[in-house]
């Protein structure tokens, strides 16, 4: 069998952190973005490329309904944003997947539209998952206007100001996307065509050019509103709050299940980071320059904490006290005090571990950004091919000790204690979409979806017990097919430390809005504003380059962004 | 006949949504999915054929279920041949195999019954492999290229993908009101 997960020479002296301490729910809801998120990679790659963007087709009317064309190259391809402008009645205007129109819908497409091909996505697009697509299309996606600032800042322009700064910080999106739809969904191109693609090759890169596209289109779409409004008196963005304009996101509960469903992916995310850090942890002496960064990145974080309110109760006691523990800490990033330490950054993290688990990861992810592009190859790992089926020679004996060394903290769970089943995964008739229900109270726990994954260890631990350890997984497997997945699993998370999340997934303490959380952290979102714990809103490329400014690179407030 | 032109991805989720509505394991149905990609890449209307496989369950069910142990059993060298005897079967046991000898590596062959033999990592179109198919064996490695299938999958029969859908809605569960209450976009406006 070919192990596919994600091969990093660590060296003798990197100290990875245990996936018992990264891959639990609590820490991987306290996720931070990294210069190894996403859409950084993305932004990365357009820089370097020397990307410009060519606006093909422009035809809205006054109100800002109508079509438009974005084209770009990458790695000798041309890409194309499609985006429809639609009228939408505020009574139709929703978050929910259950929607069924939207102000504005996109597909990203391989090449550059003509006409005919415009008209079929037309008649497509806007109607979304009841639309049909084909081997041109590579992202389909839709966006809602964030109504009254969209409105507020069209105003603004148009009467000759800029909008306000304030509002501008506490909302930070024109457009809030509700889904962004790759690989092979309703018809469109599936991954491997873009796994070969220079520039599009890593995780979710295409989805993440749309959405950076998207957020060009938003920017021109409320100027355009604005100047016909009042073409007098109408004046641009302002360029620095142009760049804090990133585009929204909302999230649920059908994004939970992938980190589960796909445990070499994820093993592969977090091991780079987990590298990237330990690279940095393990320097005995980092030269004054990068200690500087540190400390101005610090005080960047500051500020944006300051910059980070949300409605949730729960979150936002924990900025409070991340915002005070951050406070008082800054005397430890003193650079001429860290100079005179030996492996100072190792200090660092080892003085974070008295503080919450919210510092601890945001220094983590700090000290990633402060090391630069030094951990930039880590980025190129971090995609993974289809996961492999059962290694099925290993003898039986084999299969117990993977169990045993790498699934103890499937093994503790007490299964029979009522709240470690109290949840239960399924997939809603409604919108296909993956659900979590109450065993106790809701129906359907019958069909519930195989995420109980130390429930499924524990089940086969038991029918191991009598079995030959001479004997072979396919005869074993003859047995017990029911068990083929969870032994898959366990032979993969060999070679895949970071694979497991080692929780239980059906306890009643199990929080969807920590898997949440963590993905959208790789994919780079900031400003999390979570609306219950199950779904949550996200900016995506607040204070990244626009595409005029894409050839000049990053932004430190590519990281976390901080209004000027 | 009415065909709809589905993605890979399409094909596979659709295929192993199906096999767990027709009552397959987990780990089972994944493999079915892997197995509907790898036929329709090869000229085979696999939604089709796990259609027809998994209509009569109880008895596609044990056929798949004697079929997969019977190409492990292949894979890890504890049998050098075999192949259920169920013709009804075959081609979706082929595309286990041939699922398999991609993901292994393997030179998993179809021996045909004037003892010639075809490595699946070459088959470029299944449906001739049928008609002479004697047995699937492993044979020794060698260097040919492997066949990576079309680009898009072969269309598939408006009425199996109904039936598919059909037997993948048996895993479905009825919204309640409180998942609705809770699901994303809930208990705010939206108009903000």
């Amino acid at each position: 069998m070919t192990s596919r997960a994600l091969d990093i020479t660590t060296g003798p002296a990197l100290a990875l952190r245990s996936p018992d301490v990264v891959m639990r729910l609590q820490r991987m809801g306290a996720s931070f973005p990294t210069r190894l998120s996403f859409l950084r990679s993305l932004i990365r790659r357009l820089a370097a490329s020397g990307t410009t963007v060519r606006r093909s087709l422009w035809s809205m009317d006054d109100a800002g309904f109508g079509d438009a064309v974005y084209t770009l190259t990458l790695g000798g391809h041309d890409y194309s944003l499609v985006a429809f402008s639609c009228p939408l009645p505020d009574d139709q205007r929703s978050d929910r997947v259950i929607a069924e129109a939207w102000d504005t819908s996109y597909v990203l497409y391989d090449g550059i539209p003509d006409a005919t091909e415009i008209d079929r996505l037309r008649a497509n697009a806007p109607r979304q998952e009841a639309g049909r697509f084909g081997p041109c299309d590579l992202v389909l996606s839709r966006a809602n206007k964030s109504v009254r600032f969209f409105e507020h800042v069209a105003d603004s322009l148009a009467h000759g100001r800029q909008p306000d700064r304030q509002r501008l910080g506490e909302v930070g999106y024109l457009l809030r996307t509700t889904a962004v739809y790759g690989n092979g969904k309703f018809g469109i191109a599936d991954r491997f065509v873009l796994a070969e693609r220079e520039g599009l090759a890593g995780p979710f890169q295409a989805e993440m050019l749309t959405v950076w596209l998207i957020r060009e289109f938003s920017h021109d779409l409320v100027e355009h509103v604005a100047r016909r409004r009042a073409p007098k008196t109408f004046v641009p963005l302002a360029p620095d709050l142009r760049r804090h304009i990133g585009v929204g996101n909302s999230t649920g509960l059908g994004m939970a299940p992938f980190l589960a469903n796909h445990p070499v992916l994820l093993n592969n995310w977090v091991l780079a980071r987990e590298t990237a850090l330990a690279r940095v942890r393990a320097k005995p002496y980092p030269d004054a320059a990068a200690l500087n960064r540190l400390a101005d990145l610090w005080r960047q974080a500051a500020l944006h904490l300051d910059q980070w309110s949300v409605e949730d109760g729960a979150l936002m006691a924990r900025l409070l006290l991340l915002r005070r523990e951050w406070t008082e800490a800054e005397g430890w990033i003193d650079p001429a005090r860290l100079l005179a330490t030996s492996f100072p950054v190792a200090s660092l993290l080892d003085r974070s571990q008295s503080l919450s688990i919210d510092f601890q990861e945001l220094l983590a992810a700090l000290i990633i950004e402060m090391a630069g592009a030094e951990n930039d190859d880590l980025a190129d790992g971090m995609a993974a091919a289809r996961e492999g089926g059962p290694e099925t020679g290993m003898r039986v004996s084999a299969l117990r000790g993977l169990l045993r060394d790498h699934y103890g903290w499937a093994m503790a769970i007490a299964f029979d204690a009522p709240a470690e089943t109290a949840q239960f995964w399924y997939v809603s008739e409604e919108k296909l979409e993956p659900r979590l229900g109450r065993r106790a109270t809701e129906p359907g726990a019958d069909l519930e979806l195989p995420l109980d994954i130390a429930r499924q260890v524990q089940q086969l631990a038991a029918d191991l017990a009598d079995t030959p350890d001479g004997q072979t997984v396919a005869a074993f497997l003859a047995r017990f097919p029911q068990h083929r997945h969870v032994v898959r699993r366990i032979q993969t998370t060999a070679a895949a430390p970071y694979a497991e999340i080692r929780d239980n997934l059906l306890s009643d303490r199990c929080l969807p809005i920590d898997m949440l959380r963590c993905k959208l952290a790789f994919f780079g979102a900031s400003k999390f504003d979570p609306r219950s714990d199950r779904w949550t809103r996200i900016t995506l490329f607040q204070g990244a380059p626009t595409a005029g400014e894409i050839t000049a690179g990053e932004t430190d407030d590519c990281w976390l962004p901080v209004l000027p | 006949m009415t065909t709809i032109l589905l993605s890979y991805n399409e094909v596979q989720s659709l295929a192993r949504k199906a096999a767990s509505g027709a009552g397959l394991p987990h780990g089972v149905a994944e493999e079915i999915g892997h197995a509907a990609v790898w036929l329709s890449a090869r000229g085979v209307d696999a939604i089709r054929v796990v259609v027809d496989a998994l209509g009569d369950e109880a008895q596609g069910r044990q056929a798949v279920l004697r079929g997969q142990a019977a190409i492990d059993a292949l894979c890890c060298g504890e049998t050098e041949q075999g192949l259920p005897e169920d013709q009804a079967y075959s081609l979706l046991l082929i595309g286990l195999a041939g699922a398999a000898a991609m993901d292994t590596g393997l030179n998993l062959t179809v021996q045909q019954g004037n003892g010639d033999v075809a490595p699946l990592a070459r088959v470029s179109d299944v449906g001739g492999l049928l008609l002479t198919m004697k047995t699937l064996r492993v044979m020794p490695d060698d260097a040919a290229p492997a066949c990576s299938g079309s680009p898009r999958p072969t269309p598939t029969d408006a009425a199996a993908y109904a039936a598919a859908l059909s037997l993948a809605a048996r895993t479905y569960v009825p919204a309640s009101d409180l998942s609705r209450a809770q699901g994303a976009g809930a208990g705010t406006t939206d108009n903000d």
